[in-house]
């Protein structure tokens, strides 16, 4: 018996062919933008990405030690790879760079998940400044998953500076304590902290309201400007939200404006996506400045990562038309030049060299194909399921 | 149609009393007989055991449930923690026999390699780990109480609402872990995707508690 470690999986049949579509369709969409492919090591340092990580976050790193004793963890992040391959190939002259990558990620599971391995799909767009960045990328990921059939994902969209700005007047440790509470999504224990420290009436009846602002972009501003006034935040978010309508997404956008991402160094815009029926999110990212800053590197960055197996689950997209084609004794050449001609106009053909048209049938159906081509004939089939004879 | 979750068992009844203080119709709620799958007025509730029901709300089965604290920290589940209903509440606590609870009041080496019998391994682990006490646990379903005088554990990790079942088995308790009480809880894409629905419940149980306690929380 042939067993796999807990918290793994082998991905094959329909699964695995979805998820290549996915991976496809993000890498064409996002390569034709300039983003350029990039492969990280499987690996990383636990000493360069230990002190990037919070407390919450290294719990979940999953360590190993490589044949020269290096102790390292199972690749948890790929920002960190983008962030640092940055620093170190391209001048600054040479910003901004986009990259793109799909590849297993490794983090301990959060319970009930049991899986430790995901394969996601990310871009990072480093070293450019202003909303026009998170448009574009937030625009090539929406029309990815359109193309995927996706056509109903909800990017809810935050701000970590609006929460920075919003407990810019609380005392550190009270602040640390909300934050703590927004970032777990404990909304009641936010509510108690808030209880629990003597604060300004004004002050406590913004911090009150920062969970439920939460909802339709344009409605959700106006309640939030009425409480904070008129915010750099809230102006980013205003022109990211008006550039996406202008680009007939903005059905696609919510605001939440107590949203916080897991890993901290996120600094401006962030957001999540969401669809389907899984209680949690597709994935998501945001604007990190700060980790651009720990690499000595003075600018802007965002990038995104998505959870390609959850997204292939949701794809509605219809690739080529899968069939077996019998080659019925012509010769390799022949045979392969008509296959062309059948792959160009929208199939995608498994070759049965069998030398009888039932046999090649019969392995059709077994297979599952809706399809059959006889390529002597140069004609297609459909199968019947519920036929036992050929066409 | 909005789906709720509810726990099954002793805290099902202090469910249906803060569902009835909404508004939210509970008629056939109450008279469920066998059903686990109950739909009412534009409601589905569905009943699943206490540990279950934050697995029903991460996958996204249920937009909206009520769920106990201690079951929220003991399955680590990654849910939203909307509002504390303060109903159904009860303590987590550390208890033993008095010779044991003796042992806790001297220096850590003396309850050092203790056996510990617990139905909350994960609550359990992280409160003598903290303390930096080394024990042994004993991964009970029910009965926890008994325990101690059969010689299975010398202490034991529960929940106790009046204590009387800790007195009838000659424990007490040693220390408090947590209060428990059931809270409203959603995934984070009903946070999102169902907001409206959830602001509104959520809304008018913190306008009741506001009526109640003078509270001007919002959410």
């Amino acid at each position: 018996m042939s067993r796999l470690p807990k918290g793994t999986r082998t991905l094959g049949g329909v699964e695995a062919e979805r998820v290549e579509r996915c991976r496809r369709t993000f890498f064409e969409t996002f390569s034709a933008y300039g983003y350029i492919p990039f492969y990280a090591p499987g690996l990383q340092l636990l000493e360069s990405a230990w002190d990037k990580f919070p407390p919450r976050f290294r719990k979940r790193l999953i360590p190993v030690y490589t044949p020269s004793s290096e102790a390292c963890c199972l690749r948890a992040d790929m920002t960190l790879a983008a962030v640092a391959y940055l620093s170190t190939h391209y001048s600054p002259q040479e910003r901004p760079l986009r990259l793109c990558y799909a590849g297993p990620l490794y983090r301990a599971p959060i319970p009930p998940e049991t899986d430790f391995e995901r394969i996601q799909f990310g871009a990072e767009l480093l070293g450019w400044e202003g909303e026009g960045a998170d448009v574009e990328v937030t625009a090539l990921l929406l029309r990815s998953l359109r193309q995927l059939g996706i056509h109903s994902p909800v990017v809810v969209l935050g701000h970590a500076g609006f929460l920075r700005e919003a407990m810019s007047g609380v005392e550190r440790a009270v602040a640390a304590s909300l934050m703590r509470a927004l970032l777990e999504r404990r909304y009641d224990a936010y509510f108690s902290s808030l209880d629990d420290f003597h604060l300004q009436k004004a002050v406590k009846k913004r911090l009150l309201s920062i969970p439920r602002l939460r909802g339709n972009a344009a409605k959700t501003l106006e309640e939030a400007r009425a409480l904070f006034g008129e915010t750099g935040p809230l102006r980013d978010l205003e022109l990211i939200v008006q550039a996406l309508g202008e680009l007939g997404l903005g059905e696609n956008l919510r605001l939440d404006l107590a949203l916080a991402r897991e890993l901290e160094y996120y600094s401006g815009p962030v957001f999540e996506i969401f669809s389907g029926n899984a209680g949690v999110s597709l994935g998501g990212g945001g604007r990190y400045d700060g980790l651009l800053e720990q690499y000595g590197i003075v600018g802007q960055a965002l990038g995104f990562g998505l959870d390609l197996r959850a997204v292939a689950s949701l794809s509605r997209e219809e690739g080529a038309i899968p069939a077996v084609a019998w080659c019925g004794g012509l010769s390799p050449r022949v045979a392969l030049e008509r296959a062309d001609d059948f792959i160009a106009s929208g199939y995608r053909v498994e070759l049965s060299w069998q030398e009888r048209r039932e046999g090649a049938i019969r392995l059709a159906q077994t297979r599952g194909y809706g399809w059959w081509i006889d390529l002597p004939a140069c004609t297609a089939y459909e199968l019947d399921p519920g036929r036992k004879e050929g066409p | 149609m909005f789906t709720l979750c509810l726990p099954t068992g002793r805290v099902l009844e202090d469910a249906i009393e803060v569902l009835q203080e909404l508004d939210i119709p509970t008629g056939r709620l109450k008279e469920r007989g066998r059903s686990l799958v109950i739909q009412e007025e534009g409601f589905r509730f569905l009943l699943a055991k206490p540990m279950d029901v934050p697995v029903y709300v991460h996958y996204g089965i249920a937009d909206l449930a009520l769920a106990g604290s201690d079951v929220i920290w003991e399955t680590g589940a990654s849910l939203v923690e909307l509002r504390d209903t303060g109903r159904g509440a009860c303590r987590i606590v550390l208890a033993g026999p008095k010779k044991v609870a003796s042992l806790f009041l001297g220096h850590e080496s003396r309850v050092m390699g203790l056996r510990v019998a617990t139905k909350y391994p994960r609550i359990a682990e992280e409160y003598f780990a903290e303390r930096g006490i080394q024990v042994e646990f004993v991964h009970l379903n029910g009965s926890i109480e008994m325990a101690p005088r059969l010689g299975l554990s010398d202490c034991i990790v529960d929940i106790v609402q009046t204590g009387s079942t800790l007195r009838a088995n000659a424990l007490s308790v040693i220390a408090e872990i947590a209060p428990v009480s059931l809270k409203f809880v959603s995934s984070r894409k009903s946070l999102q995707l169902a907001w409206n629905a959830i602001e509104e419940i959520i809304g008018k149980f913190a306008s009741s508690k506001k009526a109640g306690d003078g509270n001007d929380k919002a959410l």
